[in-house]
């Protein structure tokens, strides 16, 4: 049989609800209770945060001490890392300055190489002028290195001379295209005297023509991009002297 | 008031208590230790790089030496004075070494330099100040074009990427060649292609103020306090120019 209990719901105790929870003593208890491990946690944080502040207060004034000592010590040995510093931009403008030049030597290598027979050069005026491109380079890169052929620098060889005839003129032109680095050859006369100048001063014999050409190489290339000189750090580059080798600085390439 | 209600009241009490002491105690202290964590890190990033500028240092260091014999070689292609008795006994070693006359000198823009070449005469470098030079010298092509590689060969890069010094550092603006008159024959041809090399170059040497190293000693830079550092030197070191030739 089973069993029916018969008070109302509402006067039962102890069956569910903020009153039964409370208990008899109300609810004072559980208050009391929830109040005590609430103040607990509080206290645990603050006591953690207070532990950390501690710590790292001590750590902090550690470490200052370490880096001011550690500092102290770096600017001792300041003057060896601007020393440094200092080679290190000199080798580089040095480098700079090699890498901008024209090669003079191969140039009229080349010249002697391919002019055909039947010709002779009685004059040959060589220059490395700057174009536009380059002179604005040059004002605008304040602080580089300024070489007096700076990069950009156009050579120009002016050559004059004679030549057995008219074909040999031309066949001139076609061969001093083959210069290395030429990069125009333009002639600018070809004159056949009947009487021929003749004397000093590279006159040419009667009937030979008398010609003037241009050839204008291409520019002298930039230098290349070089690191920052940084004391300390890693160089390949070296200075050699007579029998001397020390490593001091970047640069890349060959120049002379 | 319910028991329901009283319960009520007392928890909002006690979560005001607790907000509270939050909000009084708690919090602040944890905002300070979460400040003192950031200079923690800020300390810790300033001693990184102290020992990052400490290591660099400690490595000019080590490199003092063979950055010193490097400007002291630097010191042979761009000397801190023009040097020029220099440059021209270093020129007529070169000629010696062929069968070229080395006939003049003079210093200064010269008449047949280019206009680009003029028109930078007077320009400072950065640190190094240009020197113009006309060079005349007489022989035959080939050993005239022989020398010019040799004269921008006292200072080159190898394909290493390394300089090699060996003497005044020369950039070459112009060259013009011509037959030679004073040994042009009655004929008025030249001589066995005997040629007058008309040549512009500039040199460089350090600008004004500048000194080749400094004022330092083989064993520490200016300034430096070391134990080992020589005291007798005085603190004007400007290490004279020597331009070592090879003929």
């Amino acid at each position: 049989m089973k069993a029916v209990n018969l008070i109302p719901g509402e006067q039962r105790q102890g069956a569910g609800g903020l009153a039964s929870l409370a208990g008899r003593s109300g609810g004072g208890a559980l208050i009391v209770l929830g109040l005590l491990a609430g103040l607990a946690a509080l206290v645990a944080m603050y006591g953690s945060a207070h532990r950390s502040v501690s710590s790292q207060t001590g750590e902090v004034t550690a470490i200052t001490a370490e880096t001011s000592a550690v500092q102290a010590s770096a600017g001792r040995l300041t003057p060896y890392t601007d020393f440094v510093t200092m080679a290190d931009q000199r080798t580089q403008t040095v480098a700079q300055l090699v890498q901008a030049r024209f090669d003079w030597s191969h140039a009229l290598h080349e010249l002697g190489r391919v002019l055909p027979a039947g010709t002779s050069l009685s004059a040959m005026h060589g220059t490395v002028g700057p174009t536009a491109e380059a002179s604005t380079t040059t004002t605008a890169t304040a602080g580089a290195p300024t070489s007096s052929t700076p990069p950009g620098s156009t050579p120009v060889f002016t050559l004059t001379g004679c030549a057995k005839s008219q074909t040999v003129v031309a066949q001139a032109l076609q061969r001093l295209r083959l210069m290395d680095g030429a990069s125009e050859v333009q002639l600018q006369s070809s004159t056949k005297s009947d009487t021929g100048s003749g004397g000093v001063s590279g006159g040419c014999p009667a009937n030979d023509p008398a010609f003037t050409t241009q050839v204008t190489f291409t520019g002298l290339p930039s230098a290349p991009a070089t690191s920052a000189p940084t004391s300390g750090s890693t160089t390949t580059a070296s200075v050699h002297s007579a029998g001397a080798t020390e490593p001091v600085s970047t640069a890349s390439g060959a120049s002379r | 008031m319910t028991t329901r209600d009283r319960l009520m009241l007392i928890g909002i009490a006690v979560l005001a208590v607790l907000l509270g002491v939050w909000f009084t105690t708690v919090a602040p202290e944890r905002e300070r230790a979460s400040k003192v964590t950031a200079e923690v890190e800020a300390a810790r990033k300033q001693l990184a790089s102290a020992e990052s500028q400490a290591n660099s240092a400690k490595d000019a260091q080590a490199q003092y030496s063979s950055a010193y014999s490097s400007l002291v070689s630097l010191g042979q292609a761009v000397p801190p004075s023009s040097e020029t008795p220099a440059l021209i006994y270093t020129l007529d070693k070169a000629t010696h070494s062929r069968d070229v006359e080395f006939s003049s000198i003079t210093t200064g823009a010269s008449g047949t330099a280019s206009p680009g070449a003029s028109a930078t005469l007077a320009t400072e470098s950065a640190a190094f100040s240009q020197q113009p030079f006309t060079f005349i010298f007489n022989g035959s092509f080939v050993d005239l074009y022989k020398l010019l590689d040799q004269l921008e060969g006292f200072t080159v890069q190898t394909s290493s990427g390394a300089l090699h010094v060996n003497g005044r550092l020369l950039t070459i603006d112009s060259v013009s060649l011509a037959p030679n008159a004073s040994e042009a024959s009655a004929s008025g041809k030249p001589k066995s292609g005997q040629l007058t090399g008309t040549i512009t170059a500039t040199a460089y040497v350090l600008s004004a103020g500048a000194s080749a190293l400094g004022g330092a000693t083989p064993s520490a830079p200016a300034g430096a306090s070391t134990g080992t550092a020589s005291t007798t030197s005085s603190g004007s070191a400007t290490t004279p120019a020597v331009v070592k030739a090879t003929p």
